[in-house]
């Protein structure tokens, strides 16, 4: 994903969401970060200005019970100045497993 | 095509279906005692990506950029510990390190910290615990916490602790905790968690129930550890280098297997074996003793050759009976502190002594019988 963020803001955490899971409590975290062309294995990592994310998941997210024909999403938490903000973006609407990429 | 295959093993690897583990059965606690810690298991050959590696993918303002290589497959070293995390306790960061290091301060540095899952895993395909990107993280209750790193052999084989950063908050605020927990060394034993194994067998043996002379067998096996025994199928084939007697051939019957005499009868068999086998003693932790125990069964087809008329001749026999071995055989541990009496893989060689009793076909050899086998398990 492309992110423009403040300055002063950190990746915290990233998780894969299905349904009704909490934003920013899906069972499945993310495992890597790619931030630009830098991998790292753990976080937090600094985001502020203009940085395009690669967020590696695990197996889970594949599986047909995890993601096809659900609600899927993945949540983006941040710290921006000091305080927790929860990014959503949906991958996936509904039953019919649409692509909803962005919105 | 190769990615596919790097890929299938990586998750084969991952789903514990080749990578073997080892479960503590004897753990000293951590100091402190509270919050408590103890070592769990350990995988020495963790196999997996190194991250990054085989989809490199870059986001610019342009989009998503992304291609899919060969990818890198490195082998890591996981220590899992159980810890009992109190309401507000976090997961910091490990270490592992021989006893002399400083606590928290040298050593390896974990690659990746991991929590078992909340629910149980769905899928064979899917590993025990999940990775976890933040740090810290919480872990509240009885959970186990897994970390991945380099391997070092050496440290393997001799005294090493992992030192767990735990960040605690209370009513005094937040404070970091080193626990240091002992993961080799004295004190500490560990069990396979292998459950199959393939096994080999070439063997050489004097004599048959139906036939004077001797025969080589090759047999593959499938075995199941239950315990510290071995318990496995075997099927394999057996007989002698040629079917028809050579009369210019040595005389006698104990070299039958590779030059079949006039004193020899040639065959071609099948085998079917049921076996035990286990070890009863080790030597500095390679060498040991073991025991097989088993009923087999030979079924086929025999040549001879009538020395009047000199035509060949054959019969069909079958026979079976017990056989009991004793093995030398040598097993490299993967670390310090496995049990002598886990399961194992190994080689060996074999002394075997067998009887056997006619199913069918005329009794022209010797009820009891012995061997040597080479084996592998």
């Amino acid at each position: 994903m492309w992110l423009e963020a403040r300055n002063a803001t950190r990746l915290m955490n990233a998780h894969f969401t299905i349904d009704d899971e909490p934003a920013c409590g899906g069972h499945v975290p993310v495992q890597w970060v790619r931030v630009d062309r830098e991998l790292h294995r753990h976080g937090p990592v600094d985001v502020g200005g203009l940085h395009g994310l690669v967020l590696y998941f695990p197996l889970d997210a594949w599986f047909p019970h995890n993601g096809y024909w659900r609600d899927t999403f993945v949540d983006v938490e941040l710290e921006v100045e000091g305080k927790p903000r929860c990014v959503r973006t949906r991958l996936t609407r509904g039953a019919s497993g649409e692509e909803a990429v962005g919105q | 095509m190769t990615r596919a295959l790097g890929l299938l093993a990586v998750t084969v690897a991952a789903a514990g279906c080749f990578s073997v583990q080892y479960r503590a059965r004897q753990a000293r606690p951590g100091e402190p005692a509270i919050p408590a810690a103890r070592v769990e298991a350990v995988t020495p050959w963790d196999s997996g990506y190194v991250p990054g590696t085989s989809t490199v993918a870059v986001v610019t303002p342009k989009g998503y950029d992304a291609s899919n290589e060969d990818g890198d497959v490195n082998d890591y070293v996981r220590w899992s510990l159980r810890v009992d995390g109190g309401p507000g306790t976090e997961v910091v960061t490990m270490m592992w390190s021989p006893p002399s290091a400083p606590k928290c301060q040298g050593g390896h540095p974990v690659l990746e910290l991991l929590l078992d899952r909340d629910k149980p895993k769905d899928s064979v395909l899917l590993d025990d615990a999940l990775v976890h990107w933040e740090r810290p993280f919480i872990v509240e209750g009885s959970r186990v916490v897994s970390g991945r790193f380099d391997q070092d052999p050496a440290l393997l084989h001799q005294a090493s602790v992992v030192d767990l950063t735990l960040r605690e908050h209370d009513a005094a605020g937040e404070r970091e905790v080193c626990v240091r927990v002992p993961v080799t060394g004295p004190g500490v034993t560990y069990w396979s968690t292998k459950r199959w194994s393939l096994g080999l067998r070439f063997g050489l043996r004097r004599a048959q129930a139906f036939s004077p002379g001797s025969t080589f067998s090759f047999g593959m096996s499938l075995g199941r550890w239950l315990g510290p025994v071995r318990l496995a199928l075997e099927a394999g084939i057996s007989g002698t280098s040629g079917n028809t007697p050579d009369k210019s051939a040595p005389s006698g019957t104990s070299l039958c297997f590779a030059d079949p005499g006039p004193d020899c009868e040639g065959s071609s068999l099948g085998t079917f074996a049921l076996e035990a086998s286990g070890p009863f003693k080790r030597w500095g932790g390679t060498w040991g003793l073991g025991w097989s125990l088993g009923y087999e069964t030979s079924f086929g087809v025999l040549y001879g050759l009538d020395l009047v008329t000199n035509k060949g001749t054959s019969r069909h026999a079958g026979a079976g009976g017990p056989r009991v071995g004793l093995r030398l055989f040598a097993a490299t541990p993967d670390l310090e502190g496995v049990s002598p009496f886990s399961p194992t893989s190994a080689w060996a060689i074999e002394l075997f002594a067998a009887a056997a009793q006619e199913y069918y076909g005329a009794a022209n050899g010797h009820t009891l019988s012995y061997g040597l086998a080479l084996t592998t398990f």
